[in-house]
C-alpha cells in the first residue's frame, strides 16, 4: 500500500469507528446487523489495521535512516 | 469497547501529524532559516472522568522572541560597517598610494627642487625640474579630487538599486503579514503555513535590517526612525532624494512624504550614505590643504622677480572654493621668481628659497594652524585613518556579535535530529498501540460474524 493511500485510509478510519459503534449499538436491537454489513466493517478494519502497520514500517525505516546519520550542529 | 477503537484513532491522527512535522524539521536541519516546529496535543477529557483521546491544539514554532531584534540590530549594525568601510578603504588609497608619492611628498618635492634652484637661480635645467615638479603635484591634486568624487559617485550610484531592494523587502513582508493572518485565523490547519511563513518573515526582516537598519516588531510592522515602512498589510515606498544639501531618503505614506532622519538610516544604506558624506569631506580637506600650499608658494611668487627681471606670477591656479589646483597657463622656466629684487643681481635666488622654506612654515593649511604641510598632511590622513580603522573594528566587532547571537537562536530554533529520533520513536510507539487497539475492534467484529 503506498503512503498516500495508507494515509488515505487512517483518515477514513473515524467513518469505520462511527460504523462500528453504531453496529455495536445495534447488537441488543431485535434485528442485529446483517452478515454483510459485519463482513464489509471487517474489511475496513482490516484496512486500518494493514495502513497502522505500513505507517509504523515507515517510521521504523526513517528512524532506522536517521539513526546512520552525522549529528547536526544543534546537536551539539 | 469502541472508545479504545477511538481513542486508538485519535493517537494515530495526532502522530500522523506530529511524523509531517518531524518530516519537515529533517528536511530543514540544515535551513539557517528554518525554526523547529512541535505539534501541541492536549488529552480530551472522557465523559467518565477518563480520556477519550488526544486532540492536536496547532502547531508550535521555537522562537528565541528576545534574540530576533538583537540579530536585527547587529546585523544593522554589521552591513554599515562593511559598506562604510569598503568605501572609506578605497577613499584611502588615494592619500596614501601603493606605487609613487603622496601628495606631501610630491610637495616636498617640489619644495626642495626650489632650495636646489636657490644656488643656481638661472640654471634653465633646475627650473625645468621645477616645472615638471609643479606640474606633477598639479595633475596629483586633479587626480586626487577626480579619485575621491568616482569614490563617492559610485557609492551614490548604486544605492537606487538597494532602496529598490529595500521596497521589494517591505512590499515582501506586507504580503507576508496578510497571509500570516489568513494561516493563523485557519487554527489548526494552518499551523504548519504560518509557522513557514512566520520564519520567511524573520529572515526577510533580518536583510532589510541589513539593508537599511528598519527595525520590525512582534507584529510584523517595520519602521525606520519613527517613519513606518510597513503597517499590517501595507508597505509604503521609500525613495533617495538627492540635491544640493545632500541625500536623503523619503517615505510616501498616505497622507504625505515623511523624511526619516539620516542618522536613523543604519545598514548597507546608512553605510553607504554616511560614507559619502565622509569622503565628500575627505575630498574638501584635502582640496583644502593643496589650495593652501599653492596659495602659499604663489604669494612668495608675487614677492619675487623672474628670469626676465619682471613681478613673479602665479604658479597655480587656486580655486576660489575648495577644489584641485591647476598648473597657470603658459608658465615657462623663466616665470620662476627666484630673485628678491629686479635689478637681477646674478646669483639671487633668495626668493626661490623663501619660497622652499615654506615647507617648514606653519599654517599653511588653516585647518592646521600649527603645523607645517609635512605635519598637516599627517594629521589629515591620520584623522581619516582612524575613521578606516574604527569601521573595519566595528565591522570585526558586529561579525563576531553576529555571529554569537546566531548560534545562541540555532540553539533554539535548530532543528535537533537526535531530538526528532527520540519523537519518531515515541510515534511509532504510539502506532504500535493504536494498531493494537483496532485489532481489538477488529477481533470484535470476527467475533460478530461467527456468532450472530
Amino acid at each position: 500500500m503506498p503512503l498516500a493511500a495508507c494515509l488515505g485510509t487512517i483518515e477514513e478510519a473515524w467513518q469505520t469507528r462511527a460504523r462500528l459503534e453504531e453496529v455495536v449499538s445495534r447488537l441488543a436491537e431485535p434485528e442485529p446487523p446483517a452478515r454483510a454489513e459485519l463482513l464489509a466493517l471487517r474489511k475496513e478494519l482490516k484496512n486500518v489495521e494493514y495502513a497502522v502497520g505500513v505507517l509504523s514500517g515507515i517510521v521504523r525505516e526513517r528512524i532506522g535512516a536517521l539513526s546512520h546519520r552525522e549529528g547536526d550542529p544543534a546537536d551539539g | 469497547m469502541v472508545d479504545i477503537v477511538a481513542i486508538a484513532l485519535s493517537g494515530i491522527e495526532a502522530a500522523q501529524q506530529q511524523l509531517a512535522i518531524t518530516a519537515s524539521n529533517i528536511a530543514n536541519a540544515s535551513n539557517p532559516n528554518y525554526s523547529v516546529e512541535s505539534v501541541e496535543v492536549a488529552a480530551v477529557p472522557g465523559t467518565d472522568g477518563g480520556s477519550a483521546g488526544v486532540q492536536v491544539l496547532g502547531v508550535r514554532r521555537a522562537t528565541v522572541p528576545f534574540v530576533n531584534p538583537q540579530i536585527n540590530h547587529e546585523q544593522a549594525a554589521e552591513s554599515y560597517a562593511t559598506a562604510f568601510s569598503q568605501i572609506v578603504q578605497t577613499a584611502e588609497t588615494y592619500l596614501a598610494p601603493q606605487s609613487g608619492p603622496d601628495l606631501a611628498q610630491s610637495i616636498q618635492d617640489l619644495l626642495n627642487q626650489f632650495l636646489s634652484l636657490s644656488g643656481s637661480p638661472e640654471d634653465l635645467s633646475l627650473r625645468e625640474g621645477v616645472l615638471t615638479s609643479a606640474q606633477q603635484l598639479a595633475q596629483q591634486s586633479q587626480s586626487i579630487d577626480s579619485g575621491l568624487a568616482n569614490v563617492a559617485g559610485n557609492a551614490l550610484a548604486g544605492l537606487p538599486a538597494t532602496v529598490a531592494q529595500v521596497n521589494d523587502y517591505t512590499a515582501q513582508l506586507a504580503k507576508l503579514n496578510f497571509e500570516i493572518t489568513q494561516a493563523s485565523s485557519q487554527g489548526v490547519a494552518g499551523g504548519a503555513t504560518a509557522a513557514a511563513l512566520l520564519d520567511q518573515r524573520d529572515s526577510i526582516a533580518q536583510s532589510l535590517a541589513g539593508l537599511i537598519g528598519a527595525q520590525m516588531d512582534s507584529q510584523g510592522n517595520v519602521s525606520l526612525g519613527g517613519v513606518p515602512l510597513v503597517s499590517g498589510s501595507t508597505s509604503f515606498n521609500l525613495s533617495l532624494v538627492s540635491d544640493s544639501t545632500g541625500n536623503h531618503l523619503e517615505v510616501n505614506l498616505p497622507y504625505g512624504v515623511l523624511t526619516p532622519p539620516n542618522n536613523t538610516v543604519g545598514g548597507q544604506v546608512g553605510g553607504i550614505l554616511n560614507a559619502i558624506d565622509a569622503v565628500s569631506e575627505l575630498r574638501q580637506r584635502v582640496n583644502h590643504y593643496i589650495d593652501g600650499v599653492a596659495s602659499a608658494i604663489n604669494s612668495q611668487q608675487a614677492l619675487g622677480y623672474d628670469l626676465n627681471g619682471n613681478p613673479g606670477g602665479a604658479l597655480f591656479v587656486v580655486p576660489s572654493g575648495d577644489g584641485p589646483i591647476a598648473m597657470q597657463s603658459g608658465f615657462v622656466p623663466d616665470n620662476f621668481a627666484a630673485a628678491s629684487s629686479p635689478a637681477g643681481v646674478p646669483g639671487d635666488g633668495s626668493n626661490a628659497a623663501a619660497i622652499g622654506q615654506i615647507q617648514n612654515l606653519g599654517g599653511v593649511d588653516s585647518d592646521f594652524p600649527n603645523a607645517n604641510a609635512q605635519q598637516a598632511w599627517a594629521q589629515l590622513t591620520a584623522d581619516f585613518g582612524l575613521t578606516v580603522e574604527t569601521a573595519n573594528t566595528q565591522q570585526t566587532q558586529a561579525q563576531a556579535l553576529l555571529q554569537s547571537l546566531e548560534q545562541l537562536k540555532t540553539s533554539v530554533t535548530g532543528v535537533s535530529v537526535n531530538q526528532e529520533l527520540t519523537q519518531m520513536l515515541e510515534y511509532l510507539n504510539t502506532l504500535q498501540a493504536a494498531g493494537r487497539a483496532v485489532s481489538v475492534g477488529l477481533n470484535l467484529v470476527e467475533y460478530l460474524i461467527q456468532n450472530l
